[in-house]
């Protein structure tokens, strides 16, 4: 209370801004993934990487609805970060609903590929 | 063995350590997630953070949070009515209706005031609502409520029971529909909407009797509806309520709310009795209050007689600005009135409060206004003092004539001295008073022009006595001239030893003492052989106050004549002298002085 607008716009940024790092360091992310999180949360709409730390359909979505744009190596990058931020919902079936198809599998990627994703050292043992 | 964090749940633990309340943009994105699992999950984390931000968050998305952080939001009931009143002005249905959820699921009496906002909700879904969990609470809380009337009517009997705690309209039960402030009043519109409704008596009933601000606030708040009757209730109320405390009560909701921004309330505020109000009451009121007072009364409906009423009482507040301003509003009065009631604020501590008072004296219309005046001339505040004698002036020969006798000398004294500091006529009005030729009249000047401080002006006046006929008016006159310096006032003194009575030699020997000092000595002496003794005795003590104490011999000739009455002036002038020695015992070590052997002669 008390605070003006501006302050709080202010306080909001660097909170945000904050977090962004406490994050990506916490999950260990890399340049690279980081990058990618940035631009898929571009792409999706979002005025903050941070908020796909929030929402797990988003990422999914996002490299279902991009497949035909992505490159490999980045639909595979997103997936895995999919894995890595989500790793403990997976039971919820918020990655298992929507965006992967019924067999959970983008559809350009064949089973055995995404078994290998799903398999990622990274994704079974998180840093 | 120690197992590490990692997905989500990582995810929820740096949160945690983050300034959450900035955060709560990004974090609603997490509440509405479509799976339901992970936003409860999301929920109940958000829910052991003790932040109002958090709290407003999870109150706008209470439908969706599941039951665990919805029991913990409603396990600290304080935290959600403060959000939940927060919230009521947010535009949003959507939230609107998960905070009817919320106060509901509360199950607090003190949510239906807040609920009440809802039961006429634009949005239909919200309102019904409202009204179903009204009902909902009420029953939980009272039992079945009291369905009859109009089903527009029923939600507002309903919350009306549930805050009375009865099925009647009582006075307790009023008292706290009052006591909830603007929630609880507009419960009572809808009654004093309807002649004749039911309760409406009851309600008007306790409006016109109960005590308390709360009742005011109530009354303020119901003459400026929209319905026309209740409005009119409360005003007739307001205006029919003479009680003091009532009318402190109306003048401390006043301050509170700005006399600028009552509106037409405050034309009937100025019929109000506030006549009636004791210094007592207003000792009670604090000074914003009592400035709504003024401000009301300033521009109270009624004659000049009612308005000088009600501002009389303000004349003894204990604040000195209102006692200032009110007197500024009673100058402002067409009435001259208010003569009695100013008289006692001319001893005010206050210096400006004197000054304003003296300014209001009318010293034309009351004949008691001059000596007041007078009096204030003597005032401590020299702003005080001109401004009385600048009420004074023009007139103030005239008006000190006519009060001069009554006045002790301390009063003459001061003013005199101010008179013929201030007012330029006033030395002219005593000439002419002089130059009158009518012994009382000149004599009357005389005991004025004695005040003065200086004598200067008048010395040629005080010489043109010396060929006055009456000698009274001549040793009054040759007294006066003794306080006069320089060889004019030599020149006045040799003119009156001339005289022939013995009254006007005897001060002009006085005087040429007092004016010459030791070179009038030749000319005293020659009246140390006056035939008659009071000159002579005056001349010995003039004498002797100069130095010259060979007079001793005059004086034990006169202690020892003959003539009985040149003895008296003989011991008259002793007395003088040991007066002019000092005390007995140091008269006692001057032995061998004259006064020694005068008073010896004296008891011989």
């Amino acid at each position: 209370m008390g605070d003006s607008l501006r302050g709080r716009r202010a306080r909001v940024r660097r909170a945000t801004r904050s977090l962004w790092h406490e994050l990506c360091r916490a999950h260990g992310l890399t340049f690279l993934e980081r990058r990618a999180l940035v631009r898929a949360a571009r792409g999706a709409g979002y005025a903050t990487p941070v908020a796909l730390f929030f929402k797990p359909s988003v990422l999914t979505n996002y490299v279902r609805a991009e497949r035909d744009r992505l490159s490999r190596a980045a639909a595979e990058r997103l997936t895995r970060l999919a894995k890595i931020l989500f790793a403990d919902c997976r039971e919820t079936g918020s990655l298992a609903e929507g965006p992967l198809g019924d067999d959970g599998l983008p559809h350009r990627f064949a089973p055995d590929e995404l078994g290998q994703l799903v398999m990622n050292e990274r994704a079974l043992a998180p840093v | 063995m120690v197992l590490e964090k990692s997905g989500y749940e990582l995810t929820l633990d740096v949160l945690g350590k983050s300034d959450v309340n900035a955060l709560v943009g990004v974090v609603d994105q997490a509440l509405q997630e479509p799976d339901e699992k992970f936003r409860r999950r999301t929920a109940e984390f958000l829910a052991k953070i003790p932040d109002a931000g958090v709290t407003r968050l999870l109150l706008r998305r209470f439908h969706d949070i599941g039951t665990t952080a919805q029991g913990a939001l409603v396990a600290s009931p304080d935290t959600l009515l403060e959000a939940a009143s927060q919230l009521s002005a947010v535009d949003d249905t959507h939230v609107r209706a998960n905070v009817v959820e919320a106060l509901a699921a509360l199950g607090d009496a003190r949510a239906v005031p807040l609920m009440l906002k809802y039961v006429d909700d634009p949005a239909a879904p919200v309102r019904d609502r409202a009204r179903a969990l009204l009902h909902t609470v009420s029953r939980r809380q009272q039992g079945a409520p009291t369905a009859a009337g109009t089903k527009a009517r029923t939600y507002v009997r309903t919350a009306l029971n549930l805050v009375l705690r009865g099925r009647e309209i009582t006075d307790e039960g009023l008292t706290t529909i009052v006591s909830l402030g603007d929630e609880g009043f507009q419960l009572l519109v809808p009654f004093l909407s309807e002649k004749g409704a039911d309760g409406a008596d009851k309600i008007i009933d306790f409006l016109t009797r109960a005590p308390g601000i709360d009742v005011v606030r109530c009354l303020f708040y119901l003459a400026a509806v929209r319905p026309e009757h209740p409005r009119r209730v409360a005003r007739d109320i307001l205006k029919s309520r003479p009680e003091g405390a009532f009318l402190l009560d109306v003048a401390r909701v006043v301050a509170e709310k700005g006399v600028t921004a009552l509106g037409p309330l405050a034309a009937t505020l100025r019929h109000l009795h506030w006549q009636v109000l004791t210094r007592e009451d207003l000792a009670q009121l604090e000074v914003e209050a009592q400035r709504a007072v003024l401000e009301l009364v300033r521009g109270s409906i009624g004659s000049t007689s009612e308005r000088v009423e009600r501002l009389v009482p303000l004349l003894a507040s204990p604040s000195s600005d209102i006692r200032a301003e009110t007197l500024q509003s009673l100058a402002e009065l067409p009435t001259k009135r208010i003569f009695a009631h100013v008289v006692p604020l001319l001893a005010d501590p206050v210096d400006v409060i004197a000054l304003k008072a003296t300014a209001l004296i009318d010293v034309h219309e009351h004949f008691e206004a001059f000596g007041l005046l007078l009096k204030q001339l003597g005032h401590r505040c020299e702003h005080v003092r001109e401004e009385a004698a600048k009420k004074l002036s023009g007139r103030t020969f005239f008006l000190l004539s006519r009060k001069w006798e009554g006045l002790g000398p301390e009063h003459k004294r001061r003013a005199a001295r101010a008179l013929m500091r201030i007012d330029p006529q006033f030395r002219r009005q005593l000439e002419a008073e002089v130059d009158s030729g009518d012994g009382i009249r000149v004599l009357r000047a005389l005991g004025m022009i004695r005040q003065v401080e200086d004598l200067a002006p008048f010395a040629a006046m005080l010489a043109n006595l010396t060929l006055f006929p009456d000698p009274f008016v001549r040793a009054t006159g040759a007294r006066l001239v003794g306080r006069l310096s320089g060889r004019e006032a030599v020149r006045t003194c040799e003119l009156l030893l001339g005289d022939q009575d013995p009254r006007v030699l005897a001060n002009s020997i006085e005087s040429l003492s007092a004016a010459g000092g030791p070179s009038a000595a030749p000319l005293l002496r020659v009246f140390l052989e006056h035939w008659h003794p009071r000159v002579r005795a005056t001349a010995i003590v003039e004498l002797w106050r100069l130095g010259f104490t060979d007079v001793a011999g005059s004086l034990r000739e006169m202690l020892g004549h003959k003539d009985k009455r040149a003895r008296a002036s003989g011991r008259w002038a002793v007395e003088k002298l040991r007066a002019l020695i000092g005390t007995p015992a140091s008269a006692q070590a001057d032995r061998g002085t004259a006064g020694e052997h005068a008073e010896e002669e004296t008891h011989g």
